[in-house]
């Protein structure tokens, strides 16, 4: 069965650039997918905020559309990952809760599809082997933190995630990838999302000291794997140097874009260009970075290695020298 | 001085105990979900307080609290509660009766969530710009909705706005759930409020 595939609201406008890049990557490390037919809303955010039927219901629609596909299906966005992943284990567990899911339902949703987010599949799928073996641009040089957010790890019993404190899988799959992945202790605060546009100083402050703890441990990029969090860092980062009085310009990259680009996709086969906060600079800088590194290790290497063979030679020329005495030595013996 | 009510106390734990598979007697305020909470400067009360709040019966106070409103679903309190309570799990679950008993809700929360969920319930996907503008215009506050024109620019230029929404396939469908859902969800609260208890749950959802 191939994969089914959930891009869910943003992906299809907002966040075209996420979209794209994912389906890129798993083009090069050879998944293969369907787009989940007929998908709807997974009714993230206010679904789950007015109506706990509603918002199962919303989310089991999209399951059962799924299971025309498959029974995996990939949601890329954790807000819609969270919503789906909530009905699968309540619906997959609570036959009555089942049949009431399907009372509010056109048709009946009895299927047993499994949802995973994008990092998950990576690393369980696909894994970090294969990746490694993959990359061909060297990103040695570009210094990033990964940022998972709220929706990615929490609560364990949802995600799976066995530390929701230091969560791994974007640490090691861009590690994989070869990039420079710094450690910093940001990585599940949260931005402020849900309360974006009710409520924006809440989001203000909390992403302004996500971007600052970036910056403190030297990082020139933030690598994250939500639409969500990408607007508010991405997007609103102007906003946000206009509230706290900052300069940051910290770009922003998605999980598949950094991987995609260290397994050789283009900048255009990721739509870097859509980024608010150009990135390309910054990438292009780290690419000619880490030539400019190679080069200089290899011309290390290549005078090591000469110096190396000059002493040998000088070895061997001392050898035979010496060995020329004993040898008329021994003829002379004879 | 606050009276402890024990029988709404030990009505609402009951319900609360089916519904979130939490307990809020479990909490013995040691403020580790107030501490890691990213939004508690904005709350009335801090979610520590909120739990205690509820063990005593206070469930009205809860229910018309800002904090309810302004939690940011981070999940951060569940995720470090030393006693497993599913702290954000009863928030939104609180949430979700304050809507349905069509409290006053602070700021501009409910605007949003009507706003969105009838935007979606009408196309089926998320029309985000519309959805916005319809934010806006709810909110009758053009300040707000200045704050973030600024953000068009970029949005436009990189062709992240569909301007014209258009209606999903499955759109029927989804109005059909949403219509339903709230039919029910509106049910449940009037047989709650008619057999006399003041505050009804999410428990009733899977009678």
């Amino acid at each position: 069965m191939t994969l089914a595939y959930y891009p869910g609201c943003s992906l299809e406008h907002s966040s075209a650039e996420f979209d794209q890049a994912t389906r890129r990557l798993l083009d090069v490390v050879g998944v293969e997918i369907k787009e989940v037919p007929d998908w709807t809303c997974c009714g993230s955010t206010p679904a789950h905020m007015m109506d706990h039927l509603l918002a199962q219901a919303l989310a089991a629609r999209n399951l059962r559309q799924a299971s025309l596909v498959g029974d995996e299906m990939l949601a890329p966005c954790p807000s819609c990952y969270q919503r789906e992943k909530n009905a699968q284990i309540e619906i997959h567990k609570d036959d009555e809760f089942r049949a009431e899911v399907n009372q509010v339902l056109e048709r009946a949703y009895d299927g047993k599809v499994m949802v995973y987010h994008l990092p998950e599949y990576l690393t369980r799928f696909v894994g970090e082997e294969k990746i490694a073996s993959l990359v061909k641009t060297d990103l040695s040089q570009l210094k990033v933190v990964p940022y998972y957010g709220c929706l990615l790890g929490r609560p364990s019993e949802l995600t799976g995630e066995c530390d929701n404190e230091q969560p791994m899988m974007m640490d090691l799959l861009l590690q994989a990838a070869g990039i420079d992945v710094k450690w910093w202790n940001y990585k599940t605060e949260c931005c402020g999302a849900s309360v974006g546009m009710p409520k924006m100083e809440i989001q203000r402050r909390l992403s302004g000291k996500v971007i600052d703890q970036a910056l403190a441990v030297g990082a020139d990029a933030i690598v994250v794997c939500c639409p969500l969090c990408h607007v508010n860092l991405d997007l609103k980062q102007g906003q946000i140097n206009k509230f706290l009085g900052t300069e940051y310009s910290m770009p922003i990259l998605y999980l598949p874009q950094a991987l995609g680009i260290a397994l050789g996709l283009t900048f255009e086969d990721v739509m870097l260009e859509k980024n608010v906060v150009d990135p390309r600079p910054m990438l292009s800088r780290a690419i000619s970075e880490a030539a400019a590194v190679r080069e200089e290790e290899e011309r290390k290497a290549a005078e090591k290695a000469a110096k190396a063979a000059a002493r040998e030679a000088a070895k061997a020329e001392k050898a035979s020298g010496d060995s020329e005495p004993a040898k008329a030595d021994t003829e002379a013996k004879s | 001085m606050i009276r402890y009510d024990a029988k709404l106390a030990a009505e609402y734990r009951d319900k609360l105990i089916k519904r979130a598979e939490a307990d809020v007697r479990e909490c013995y305020q040691c403020g580790n979900c107030s501490a890691s909470c990213p939004a508690a400067f904005t709350f009335d009360y801090p979610p520590n307080q909120l739990m205690r709040m509820l063990q005593i019966g206070l469930v009205e106070k809860v229910l018309d609290s800002s904090a309810i409103q302004l939690c940011v679903q981070c999940l951060t309190c569940t995720a470090r509660c030393p006693r497993n309570i599913d702290v954000a799990g009863i928030i939104e679950d609180l949430k979700t009766v304050a809507i349905a008993q069509e409290r006053d809700v602070p700021e501009h929360v409910n605007t949003f969530n009507r706003a969105f969920m009838k935007s979606i319930a009408h196309y089926g996907r998320l029309p985000e710009l519309y959805s916005m503008a319809r934010f806006y215009m709810g909110t009758m506050d053009p300040k707000m909705a200045m704050s973030d024109v600024g953000l068009m620019r970029p949005m436009v230029s990189r062709g992240k706005m569909k301007f014209v929404p258009r209606k999903s396939k499955g759109a029927d469908e989804v109005d059909h759930i949403y219509k339903k859902s709230m039919e029910r969800a509106k049910a449940r609260e009037r047989s709650g409020n008619a057999a006399g208890g003041t505050v009804g749950t999410g428990s009733e959802v899977r009678s």
